[in-house]
């Protein structure tokens, strides 16, 4: 892969991750996963057939179709996480993961044999929804941090293994946990209105 | 016919079709009962890759079936383990039929019995982490079914077992290739260090456990209970395979101290952290813990000790959390919350459940009769010899559980002038009388009793040596 366009989907991934850790509304957090599943399948597509990387694509952005379905937004208001020194405190901790794997990605690289570009771009995804996880209790956050995390973690594995079953059940996971979300949400709106 | 189509895809089928009865809950409780129990029953009974001759009709089950370029065997070995999880399902079905919370516990049950026996039928077995998640998720389906509102131990299970997933998956990827090139030492403990890693997330090694005693505070005792009995069985026998298929995990030196550490330490902070539980779900998810860590314990024994102390185990473990689980639903069912302070005078209105609540958690304290009573005795002598620090780990978590069991014994005969408002139905006290009868024996004449049990070990044949 042409060290341009490298660089193009590492800028595009921290846009997205920054988008997802950010944004105050859902919108802003579906379109960065959306962005997440197209540099997914552009990754895979280097290592597996086009045809089986298009399922990421597929099951990606059908899971974020199921997760808006019922989203509103009041379910990811949360009177902290809106205050501008805790913006300050995600992005500078985003800044710190991004640094961080800068740093790692080569000594990992020497333990996995699989392109620099998939492990960095991998190891980010990973990091960024780990973050995603850990400072927001809001249900909306923790399965768009889940699903960051998954696609972070497929983009990693797929130059590892790569086989029709292992797509299809990778892509089931990922529609299981939209529809859970959807089903979560659905629940924490009927509760609101109580 | 078709080994995995009989145990994997007909129970599938059959949880789908039962999502769509589950308004009718007499009918899907028969229907999943009957057919966890049935299949039970042909595991035991059918001979796979033999001709068969009933009759007039020659029947023969075959071990393979291709999907999507990979192949699902069931192996002979295998039929006592699929035999004991859909024994165990049928009765967790079972004792679902007066809960009014169930509605999706036996389709998705059924159904998450069904993939986990297939990721222990999947070739290559690694892909085995992937359906176990698949299984994870429709436990969280479950779950959600009967928790209003969401319960923060539901997204942390969902998030945790997540979370494991990755390093089992890259774990074994390091395993499988070292069969292929010589592995050196720094990838051979990075790939342990993973495999670790990720098991801690499954099986709930502290800091990791926090959703057990979570989701086993806000859920239905029965659906939490199903879960912590089948969901860490498959995961140890996940492990086993790991270690039965790559000979230098298995030569390497430090995985069983590590197993028995761990074993121990789970054991031991499970008995603290129960010890200063107020209510008895707490205490049911650090029992559950507890057991876990007897299970590791047993298989950082090497050898055919430790793989028989395992095998003769799941039994009086399944017990343990049956028991204990059903005494919850009976609680809850009369409006009880499990505050042990409340429980004032159980043991007069609720003898049953008094009784089974206190088996359950001292059968793994080592009192004679009880069901843990003949594996445990046999676990610390061989810790004896192996690891003290174990030993005292062990021991010490015991004595808590012991202490926390004698308090609620205190507690239920105390005859106070406000006596618990409790019910027992007679249905209530023939299957609680069972399940402690059953016990005893376990505890009595173990090698009868676990007959069945032992034959899951001819699977780990590596590891019997």
């Amino acid at each position: 892969m042409t060290t341009a366009f490298t660089f193009l989907l590492i800028v595009a991934a921290s846009g997205a991750a920054l988008l997802i850790l950010i944004s105050d509304n859902w919108h802003g957090i579906i379109a960065g996963l959306g962005i997440q599943y197209l540099i997914a399948f552009l990754m895979v597509t280097q290592v597996w057939p086009v045809g089986l990387a298009a399922i990421k694509l597929v099951a990606g952005w059908l899971a974020c179709v199921l997760l808006s379905l019922t989203a509103s937004p009041d379910l990811i208001f949360d009177n902290i996480y809106a205050v501008r020194a805790a913006r300050i405190f995600r992005f500078t901790s985003t800044f710190i993961i991004f640094i961080l794997i800068f740093a790692a990605a080569p000594i990992m690289n020497s333990w996995l044999p699989i392109p620099y570009d998939h492990l960095l771009i991998g190891l980010m995804m990973i990091g960024f929804g780990i973050l995603q996880l850990g400072f927001s209790r809001i249900h909306f956050r923790i399965f768009s941090g889940i699903l960051t995390l998954l696609t972070g973690f497929e983009i990693i594995y797929a130059p590892l293994e790569g086989s029709a079953l292992l797509a299809a059940i990778l892509a089931g996971i990922t529609l299981a946990i939209g529809l859970i979300g959807s089903a979560v949400f659905r629940r924490d709106r009927v509760q609101g209105n109580q | 016919m078709n080994a995995p189509i009989l145990w994997i895809l007909l129970p599938l089928l059959t949880s789908i079709l039962l999502f769509f009865l589950r308004r009718w809950r007499i009918v899907i409780n028969i229907i999943g009962t009957g057919l966890s129990l049935l299949l039970a029953i042909l595991a035991l009974v059918l001979p796979i890759d033999q001709a068969m001759q009933p009759g007039l009709v020659n029947l023969s089950i075959t071990s393979e079936w291709n999907i999507l370029g990979r192949v699902l065997t069931i192996n002979q070995v295998d039929l006592p383990f699929i035999a004991f999880l859909y024994f165990m399902a049928s009765v967790w079905f079972f004792l679902s039929w007066d809960s009014e919370k169930c509605f999706m516990f036996i389709p998705i049950g059924l159904g998450a019995s069904a993939i986990l026996i297939s990721a222990l039928a999947v070739n290559p077995f690694i892909y085995a982490a992937l359906l176990i998640e698949v299984a994870v998720l429709g436990f969280v389906l479950m779950l959600l079914e009967s928790s209003q509102p969401v319960s923060q131990g539901i997204i942390r299970f969902l998030s945790l077992q997540t979370m494991g997933m990755p390093f089992i998956l890259l774990a074994g990827w390091f395993l499988a290739s070292g069969e292929i090139t010589p592995i050196n030492q720094s990838q051979l403990i990075l790939s342990v260090t993973l495999l670790v890693l990720g098991f801690a997330f499954w099986i709930g090694l502290f800091p990791l456990h926090t959703w057990m005693p979570m989701i086993a505070e806000k859920g239905e005792p029965i659906i939490v209970g199903f879960i912590f009995s089948v969901l860490p069985l498959a995961v140890l026998f996940f492990l086993m395979d790991f270690m039965n298929s790559y000979a230098w995990l298995r030569d390497y030196p430090l995985l069983y101290p590590v197993l028995r550490w761990l074993g121990g330490f789970m054991v031991l902070f499970s008995g603290i952290w129960s010890f200063f539980q107020k209510g008895l779900k707490g205490i049911f998810a650090y029992l559950a813990i507890a057991l876990n860590g007897m299970a590791l314990l047993s298989l950082g024994i090497k050898g055919l000790d430790g793989i028989l102390i395992l095998t003769f185990f799941l039994f009086p473990r399944f017990l343990s959390l049956l028991l204990f689980a059903f005494s919850l639903h009976i609680l809850g069912k009369n409006e009880h919350d499990g505050q042990i302070e409340k429980l004032n005078g159980l043991a007069y209105r609720a003898p049953f459940s008094t009784v089974a609540l206190l088996i359950s958690i001292l059968s793994i304290t080592m009192i004679p009769f009880l069901p843990g009573f003949p594996l445990i005795q046999r676990l610390i002598s061989d810790l004896i010899n192996l690891s003290v620090l174990s030993l005292l780990m062990v021991l010490l978590g015991i004595i808590l559980f012991m202490v926390k069991g004698f308090q609620i014994f205190l507690q239920a005969v105390q005859k106070d002038e406000e006596f618990i408002e409790i019910k027992e139905n007679t249905q209530n006290r023939v299957l609680i009388g069972i399940s402690i009868i059953m016990g005893l024996l376990t505890g009595i004449v173990p090698g009868t009793m676990n007959t069945i049990m032992i034959q899951t070990a001819e699977k780990f044949i590596q590891l019997l040596r």
